[in-house]
């Protein structure tokens, strides 16, 4: 490619800078078109069989169809379809953030160990029925899991930058992080009654099968909130990708940034594990799709991100449906499934220097 | 401009580490603008932490002033604007093109505040990087470069923020003799032009003589000597500082600087 482009000229350059641009706003748009494809092919599959047709009168014409087929769309299809997106989206977005704040390309919140934190927090409160003054017991399961995802985020913060610890120390810690989450939640299940040990399997399970309307209004609110903090960060998170004590002379305030970014990463990622238990993998593969696709540019990168991982989540959903006839498969079984090949993949061609 | 007139001047500057000083009671007489100045000591002598200090990336006692303004009380964004810093390296594994990546220098934060369309913004990085000589390699990704060229990506980096101080920790260790002149010539033009004081940590003796308006020589954190490169670069300082036995000659096609052994 070098030698093609000594040629170029300046005019050239700009142009093809900014064909780049428009590429990029393209791919984010086909990623979101894709994204209501797999949607309307989640709500179409399920163990009851409904063509497409039934599912848009379910949804918009009712009186055309019994009642059992409107609730299966309505109250079982629908939710587990939109959770699908959401918890994609979620997870992925808060992976792309957590490898450029920890500049560290394994980074995500299941593999150093967020969501273990987060499904350790849910776990206690379910144990141990914790509850406060004015805040519901249904809340205070993602609020529990968010105080230890946010926990975690921190450790694993203050590792990343003291210098002694390197990138393969704070992954070391995060695997580390990973096992002692899950021996409590182990411990917790132990020592658990017969009725909260059922509700704690669901979580070491990541399944979507327990999304209500409440949970996913509470999970379309954080995206929602979040997402703008996280586009206004873009180009101070571009700039860090050239080196934190640059990114600082040009006028960053690199530790506030961090700061602000761990806290949406644990936002996002206990919500997402309160209601749907660990789902591995979504938040590296997603991220790194996006990169592949679109560099990293973050004004680009962080919504294609969210959208990659939108999109593999809903397509997992189909697949956890269709793999085998008549059974709904534990979604994070099949991200795994799809995520561990990836996973090695990435390490593999770690050392890759130039 | 009444700006190009500020002159950058250090008093009592002490900097380091929670427990330990690498630089302590640091002074400096006023540097005019337009002057290019090298840094020059043996490793640990405190260079690359004074460097940092300026550029306000390490909390640090004292004065640093340019002008009227006291630039250690500044805001980092405000900092920003009159100082610019490049470290010695980029980071590696970085999906960025070199115009994205001097464009990712402008973007981080308007330098003067003003709002700046795309287009323009894109125009303004490439010229920089075709000031350095990379043009042609605008959009290649920063990660299949060589470290030579790596290095002068990082250089258009700091360069496009048009800062008033500019600072470089070791621009030139990575590059080839003919990009080393190219880099000294560029520096020091851009420094007439825009009357910007430039300060530069280097290791080669003789390109510090031949390139730079003014030499400072440090040790352990103190200073040894100061002033144009026949000043400070003496056979008796080099002793002092890398304990070296060096003939210096004075002669009309510049400074001759021959090491003969150490000591």
């Amino acid at each position: 490619m070098n030698g093609a482009a000594a040629a170029i000229s300046r005019h050239e350059t700009l142009a093809a800078y900014r064909r780049a641009i428009l590429r990029r706003s393209l791919i984010v748009t086909g990623l979101g078109v894709l994204c209501v494809i797999a949607f309307a092919l989640d709500i179409s599959t399920g163990p009851s069989a409904l063509p497409l047709r039934d599912v848009w009168a379910g949804l918009f014409a009712p009186e055309q169809l019994t009642p059992p087929q409107v609730t299966i769309i309505r109250d079982v299809r629908l939710p587990y379809a939109l959770m699908a997106i959401l918890v994609g989206a979620a997870l992925s977005l808060a992976g792309a953030e957590m490898q450029t704040i920890l500049n560290n390309p394994l980074a995500s919140p299941f593999t150093l160990g967020v969501s273990s934190a987060a499904s350790f927090g849910a776990a206690l409160a379910i144990v141990l029925g914790l509850s406060l003054p004015f805040v519901g017991a249904d809340w205070m399961i993602p609020i529990n899991a968010f105080i230890c995802a946010f926990g975690s985020v921190l450790m694993l913060e203050m590792l990343a930058r003291s210098r002694a610890a390197g990138v393969e120390g704070v992954v070391l810690f995060g695997i580390a992080l990973v096992f002692t989450f899950n021996a409590l939640v182990a411990l917790i299940q132990f020592v658990a009654s017969q009725e909260a040990l059922s509700q704690l399997v669901f979580w070491s399970m990541g399944s979507l099968g327990r999304s209500t309307w409440a949970n996913l209004g509470v999970l379309a609110l954080i995206v929602a909130i979040v997402l703008p903090f996280s586009m206004q960060a873009a180009n101070a998170m571009t700039a860090m990708r050239l080196g934190e004590d640059r990114a600082r002379s040009f006028g960053i305030d690199v530790r506030r940034v961090r700061f602000f970014s761990l806290l949406r990463i644990s936002a996002l990622a206990a919500t997402s594990v309160a209601f749907v238990g660990t789902i591995g993998f979504i938040g590296l593969v997603g991220p790194h799709i996006a990169r592949l696709m679109l560099g990293e540019d973050h004004r680009f990168l962080l919504p294609a991100s969210l959208l990659t991982g939108a999109l593999i989540m809903s397509l997992a959903s189909v697949a956890s449906k269709l793999l085998v006839p008549g059974i709904i498969l534990p979604v994070g079984i099949v991200t795994s499934m799809i995520g561990v090949p990836v996973f090695l993949l990435l390490i593999l061609r770690r050392p890759e220097r130039v | 401009m009444a700006d190009g007139m500020d002159h950058l001047a250090i008093t009592g500057l002490s900097t380091g580490y929670r427990h330990r000083h690498v630089v302590e009671a640091f002074d400096l007489a006023p540097v005019r603008p337009g002057t290019v100045m090298s840094l020059l000591g043996p490793n640990a002598a405190g260079k690359t932490t004074l460097l940092r200090a300026l550029a306000g990336l390490q909390p640090a006692q004292g004065s640093v002033t340019l002008g009227e303004r006291e630039l250690l009380s500044l805001s980092l964004a405000d900092h920003a604007r009159l100082v610019t810093y490049m470290p010695q390296s980029l980071p590696q594994r970085v999906a960025l093109t070199v115009l994205e990546g001097v464009i990712g220098a402008l973007r981080a934060s308007p330098s003067g505040g003003e709002v700046v369309a795309d287009h323009e913004i894109a125009e303004r990085a490439l010229d920089v990087i075709e000031r350095v000589g990379i043009g042609h390699l605008a959009l290649s990704e920063l990660n299949h470069l060589s470290g030579g060229q790596r290095q002068l990506a990082s250089l258009a980096q700091a360069l496009v923020r048009q800062p008033r101080v500019l600072l470089l920790d070791e621009p030139i260790s990575a590059l080839d003799l003919h990009y080393q002149l190219r880099v000294m010539k560029l520096v020091r033009e851009l420094a007439k032009e825009h009357a910007m004081i430039v300060i530069m940590v280097l290791h080669d003796l003789s390109i510090a003589a031949r390139w730079s308006d003014r030499v400072v020589l440090l040790a352990n954190g103190k200073l040894v000597a100061d002033g144009s490169p026949a000043q400070a670069i003496t056979a008796a300082a080099l002793a002092d500082v890398y304990k070296v036995a060096a003939r210096v000659e004075q002669t009309p096609g510049g400074l001759q600087i021959a090491i003969e052994d150490i000591l």
